[in-house]
């Protein structure tokens, strides 16, 4: 197995989100082509169906689009629309595990938040 | 639809010991499956019986639509490249690939060469002479330079260290990729290879224990981890085909559906589910202690 | 190529380096042979007492070769063959044709030994070799040693095929029944065995002399046929070895 992948999720989830990664830091432009199932193959050393399943989920996401005989380009917007989406994730899953941690350490919610701050606050001096 | 090899509740007797009994697969074109089983399990019956080298004792037998018995059209659309049995050990390295091309019409000779040279195998040896890298080597030049419509690889490399079987699955995805067609491997390095197959067949004394694409697999093989008592109390009514217990802490393996609602309700209980790996799953389903049974 | 005649490139492979070997120390022999005869004879007379011929005596080892290579060749190249994807019918048919066609090579080998052979002897004005004993030979006389030898050669290949086929589809175990069952009806029953002494004794005689050579020779070349009419079915209903 190639280094990028991990058990932690399924491989088709991971190259969804190593294309919509790819689209975050600018490395795909909106309209641009999106690399071939078989290159994802080759590249990640996985079935070209399963890299497939990957692209097909951002398409059904609206993420990219299909120009049929070409091949897969990267929407108009799909960087919002991949923000979006994480955001709502992030709120509804990290956050909630965050929590879930503090909670088994005993952590409050005030002190939660006390330490989010100071964290910020670390990071931005 | 024809299938590139279909049978119907294949069995195979040597004497009284029972091989293979009651096997029903379908494999579709284009497709790479992975063939696992433990050692005796069947693997090699099965392949040796769909290329016409061994006669099944009850059940048959079909490649892309036809009975592979002295079928000399449907014999010519396979490929088997195996550990022992596909070369003879005193013909030279050139011989043997000179025979082999000849018999599968797909032949891509250009491919051979360029095989030959990246794996900068020495021709001029006899095959005995050769290492037993190299012998893996040769065989997987054959396999992939058939372009035969079904390949099928038996543990063919065995030989090679792990540089070379990373080289050998980058050349079969490359291979696969151009040329699509259906691929049987059968391995014993799952946790290599998983992510290769496209579906997985698993074999288990002579019996087709599961038959299912790989993405369903992993999404229906889990951990599921806690406090020991409300581990069972969760997994009641699923499937679990392993278990284990650390002090009160206990692990269950299951292999079972497994809703997203149903998952939150694991999580919000405080219980840790995580994936299971395919090498796992396959050592649970084919344990001689029982508990995975299907 | 046909699939046949891939078949028989095979065989022509897998045999190649056994018959290199063969016939080089066949060679070697028979040089050592010359050198002796020539060189340590009676004086002046050129002659070891009581060899006439050195290519002659050779023709055993010829059989015997024919009959383990062809033993080993067909046992190795089945299971090589159905791997490949060749079928059974493919795989009798190319062992038939390539059986004849060795045959005819070795006998044409042997013969064309013992004709320079008797070229050597005839040119050292020697008493010479029994495979061509007439004073004059002509044309008729060398097809009709070549038909000899390729008819013998031919019959060992043939029988040794049959049993590689017998083994193929019923295992060691019936060719030890089989195998008791000769030596028992040898032992018990000497009326068999005065007939088999004498089918030896005639193929003996039909090839270094000419005591019904037809009949004999006719004989072979049915026994042969027979031979590979039975193993077609036999290795049709073969499997590999697990």
């Amino acid at each position: 197995m190639k280094p990028f992948l991990d058990e932690s999720k399924p491989i088709y989830v991971q190259i969804a989100e190593w294309i919509e990664d790819d689209i975050l830091k600018g490395n795909l432009a909106e309209g641009e082509q999106v690399y071939s199932t078989n290159q994802f193959a080759k590249m990640f050393q996985i079935n070209p169906a399963t890299a497939a399943k990957g692209i097909n989920l951002l398409v059904e996401e609206g993420i990219l689009f299909k120009k049929r005989g070409i091949g897969m380009f990267v929407a108009e917007g799909a960087k919002k629309m991949i923000i979006d989406k994480r955001k709502q994730r992030f709120v509804q899953e990290t956050i909630a595990e965050l929590f879930q941690e503090a909670r088994k350490l005993g952590i409050s919610k005030e002190e939660l938040l006390i330490l989010i701050k100071e964290h910020e606050g670390g990071e931005s001096r | 639809m024809t299938y590139a090899v279909e049978t119907r509740n294949l069995s195979k007797l040597f004497g009284k010991t029972k091989a293979l009994s009651e096997v029903s697969i379908a494999l579709q074109e284009n497709k790479i499956y992975g063939l696992l089983g433990r050692n005796g399990a069947g693997k090699s019956t099965l392949l040796k019986l769909l290329t016409g080298q061994l006669f099944p004792t009850t059940g048959d037998i079909k490649l892309f639509g036809e009975t592979p018995y002295e079928n000399a059209g449907a014999l010519s659309k396979v490929c088997i490249v195996r550990e022992t049995g596909t070369f003879l050990k005193d013909m030279k390295a050139r011989d043997a690939l000179k025979v082999t091309s000849s018999y599968y019409p797909n032949w891509d000779q250009g491919l051979a060469d360029r095989l030959v040279k990246a794996f900068k195998l020495d021709l001029k040896k006899n095959y005995k002479s050769l290492s037993l890298g190299m012998k893996s080597q040769l065989g997987i030049i054959v396999g992939l330079a058939s372009r035969a419509p079904l390949t099928i690889f038996d543990e063919p490399y065995i030989g090679l260290d792990a540089p070379g079987r990373q080289l050998f699955y980058d050349l079969l995805l490359e291979e696969y990729g151009e040329k699509p067609r259906t691929f049987i491997l059968s391995t014993h390095l799952i946790d290599e290879v998983a992510n290769l197959f496209e579906e997985v067949i698993i074999l288990e004394q002579g019996s087709v224990k599961l038959i299912e694409e790989t993405d369903k697999i992993k999404e229906r093989a889990f951990f599921v981890s806690g406090p020991q008592g409300e581990v069972e109390r969760r997994v009641r009514g699923k499937q679990v085909i392993y278990r284990d217990t650390l002090g009160k802490t206990a692990v269950a393996g299951v292999y079972d559906q497994l809703t997203p609602e149903e998952r939150s309700v694991l999580e919000t209980a405080g219980l840790e589910v995580s994936p299971m790996p395919l090498q796992k799953l396959f050592i649970y389903l084919t344990d001689e202690r029982g508990e995975g049974d299907v | 190529m046909s699939r046949v005649g891939q078949g028989i490139k095979v065989q022509y492979l897998i045999m190649k380096p056994g018959f290199i070997v063969f016939w080089g120390v066949i060679l070697a022999i028979m040089a050592f042979q010359y050198l002796i005869f020539f060189y340590f004879t009676p004086q002046g007379t050129g002659v070891t007492p009581g060899v006439k011929s050195v290519v002659g005596g050779h023709l055993l080892a010829v059989v015997i070769f024919m009959g383990v290579a062809t033993g080993i060749q067909c046992w190795e190249a089945f299971p090589y063959y159905l791997n490949l994807g060749g079928t059974r019918r493919e795989f009798w048919l190319g062992c038939t044709v390539f059986n004849f066609l060795l045959s005819l090579v070795m006998a044409a080998i042997l013969v064309g030994l013992s004709l320079i052979e008797r070229a050597v002897f005839v040119f050292f004005g020697l008493e010479h070799s029994f495979m061509f004993r007439a004073e004059t030979i002509d044309a008729l006389i060398v097809l009709s040693t070549l038909v000899v030898n390729f008819v013998v050669i031919a019959a060992v290949a043939a029988g040794v095929f049959l049993l590689v086929s017998v083994l193929y589809r019923f295992s060691w175990k019936l060719l030890l029944v089989l195998g008791a069952a000769f030596l028992s009806g040898i032992m018990l029953f000497p009326a068999f065995n005065d007939w088999l002494f004498k089918v030896v004794e005639y193929v003996m005689l039909a090839v270094f002399d000419e005591i019904n050579q037809e009949t004999v020779m006719g004989g072979l070349a049915v026994f042969s046929a027979v031979c590979y009419l039975l193993a077609y079915p036999l290795l049709r209903g073969s499997q590999v070895k697990n």
